[in-house]
């Protein structure tokens, strides 16, 4: 497997697609807090920006990924390593660990790049204790990503249907967090104004899709495996269930690697 | 040109991306009856065909995205382009050629759309609350809609010869206006004046005397922003879609526009281009 990782950091560091995205990457970081900056001067932390790029990173790796790993169907590159005698799983476990290498790179790029721009114009973390949590979490969501799209990018030879499937699957995975976010951010009450007298009254008015603390259980379970619905907490600074929020990207990474090693096991590579 | 149609349309009907659309028209179709009559149970929405006939526009520049791609794309993988240039076609015709089946494809998935929402639709909700007049407008409207974005689709495709980053582009692109078309309708629709409510000596709630929003668009800045929501085949969609179509001649000529600006470009492009 050593020599598999090798060849794929070669390949990584030739690449003109990784250099691009990781190029992006920080210039988007770079470019947030500068914009922030220049909308709302210091009126605005450093914190409540930092984790804008957990919301781009499943776009960022569905492109990147298929691109340079449907690129080894494509061009033999995945037979040549079977004749030369490693394993299918040690072939998948190689690519996922590139991924994810991969997608650390990036979120350090983002990083670095926000807080070399972000603490001259917007001050230091206000609370870098939590930051550096959310932090560790986000790489967490972000190895799951890796995970759904090794599945994917290992299990289609075909390299434009398995690009066009990675971000058909980020937008479907990106609407349902977004849906069960609305459903849990249903406020408990709304205005509504009544005539009373002959004068208009304002009053708080019972919201009947307002989740009681019961029923949000479950929402926020979905919302919390779903690595968007983890990118728009850290985003907001919602953070309150960082263990489950942990467990649930570890539980993601696990099972599409274990579904999807298991499909590339039985793939007719023709 | 009608052989390279005619081939072009059997490779269409034997396409299983072509009728996985359809079928992804029609059920999204099935959904948007359904939601339409948990509206009516839950909150006591009454229902009209209105609101759910023209909802496909918003989708459609997504499909044909996908579908340009993949299915224009395959004929420089698999060698067709090469093929039909050495048999005597001009690439013009070629070019033209594919557009017209990517449109088509478009059309037939809108028509998909429209059987299943029209066939539990009437039934369920009557006919159209709008006059015949507008209906067919939209629906023309919503053509030139298409074929602006299969334009746009076609351009990058046939002047792309890698598959998967024409996939890439195309889709990316389809975002990036669908991300701008938001964005202007965002400003356009910030409110003139500004209020918010306060809390009085009584623990009522009451609103506080408007002010002028900094934000909202006037002048030459609003008309700037209004042409950019209709140029954009997104801008249009959206419009089409929310059943807010005022002015849909205006809209139709920036679709003739679009539709006539790329396919010119990307035919001359493609008459350059090495096809090595």
């Amino acid at each position: 497997m050593s020599k598999l990782l090798s060849a794929n950091l070669f390949r990584l560091r030739k690449s003109p697609v990784f250099w691009a995205a990781l190029g992006l990457y920080a210039a988007a970081g770079a470019w947030q807090p500068l914009q922030t900056y220049l909308e709302y001067e210091r009126q605005v932390p450093l914190d409540a920006i930092f984790f804008v790029y957990t919301m781009l990173a499943g776009l960022l790796l569905s492109i990147f990924l298929s691109l340079f790993f449907g690129s080894e169907y494509s061009d033999g590159a995945i037979r040549n390593k079977l004749a030369a005698g490693h394993t299918r799983l040690s072939i998948y476990f190689a690519n996922l660990t590139t991924a994810v290498l991969a997608a650390v790179l990036f979120c350090g790029a983002y990083v670095l790049c926000t807080l070399a721009v972000g603490i001259p114009l917007l001050g230091k973390p206000k609370a870098p204790s939590v930051l550096l949590v959310s932090l560790l979490l986000s790489l967490l969501m972000v190895s799951a990503w890796c995970a759904i799209f090794t599945v994917i990018t290992m299990n289609f030879s075909r390299k434009a249907a398995s690009a066009v499937c990675c971000i058909l699957l980020f937008l479907a995975i990106f609407g349902a967090a977004v849906t069960v976010y609305q459903i849990l951010e249903a406020p408990e009450f709304y205005p509504a104004i009544e005539l009373v007298d002959g004068e208009m009254v304002t009053n708080m008015v019972e919201n009947p899709a307002y989740l009681q603390p019961d029923e949000r259980i479950p929402y926020e379970f979905m919302l919390d495996l779903n690595p968007v619905g983890q990118a728009v907490q850290y985003t907001d600074g919602t953070v309150t269930r960082p263990i489950q929020m942990a467990l649930c990207s570890l539980g993601v990474f696990a099972g599409t690697t274990a579904v999807g090693a298991a499909l590339f096991q039985r793939k007719d590579l023709k | 040109m009608l052989n390279l149609l005619s081939a072009n349309f059997l490779r269409l009907r034997k396409n299983r991306l072509f009728w996985g659309i359809l079928a992804v028209c029609a059920i999204f179709a099935g959904f948007r009856v359904y939601t339409q009559l948990s509206d009516q149970i839950h909150y006591n929405i009454q229902p009209t065909l209105d609101n759910i006939l023209f909802t496909y526009a918003q989708l459609i520049g997504l499909t044909a995205a996908v579908f340009t791609s993949l299915f224009l794309g395959t004929e420089y993988s698999d060698g067709a382009i090469r093929n039909k240039v050495m048999s005597g076609r001009s690439r013009v015709t070629i070019y033209l050629a594919g557009f017209l089946t990517v449109f088509a494809a478009s059309v037939l998935s809108l028509a998909a759309y429209w059987a299943v929402a029209l066939g539990f639709g009437i039934p369920l909700f009557g006919g159209l609350r709008m006059s015949a007049g507008e209906a067919l407008s939209t629906l023309l409207g919503i053509l030139l809609m298409t074929a602006a974005f299969c334009a746009l689709f076609t351009f990058v495709t046939m002047n792309c010869s890698r598959k998967a980053a024409t996939a890439v582009a195309c889709i990316l692109l389809f975002f990036a206006m669908l991300v701008a078309s938001t964005y202007v309708f965002g400003r356009l629709d910030a409110p003139e004046f500004i209020s918010s409510y306060d809390f009085t000596v009584n623990g009522e709630l009451q609103p506080t005397e408007p002010e002028p929003n900094p934000r909202y668009l006037r002048g030459t800045e609003r008309t700037a922003y209004e042409f950019f929501r209709d140029l954009l085949p997104t801008g249009q969609s959206i419009l089409y879609s929310i059943g807010m179509a005022d002015n849909p001649a205006r809209l139709m000529v920036l679709a003739v526009a679009v539709f006539a600006v790329f396919t010119g470009a990307g035919a001359a492009l493609f008459r350059r281009k090495d096809l090595k």
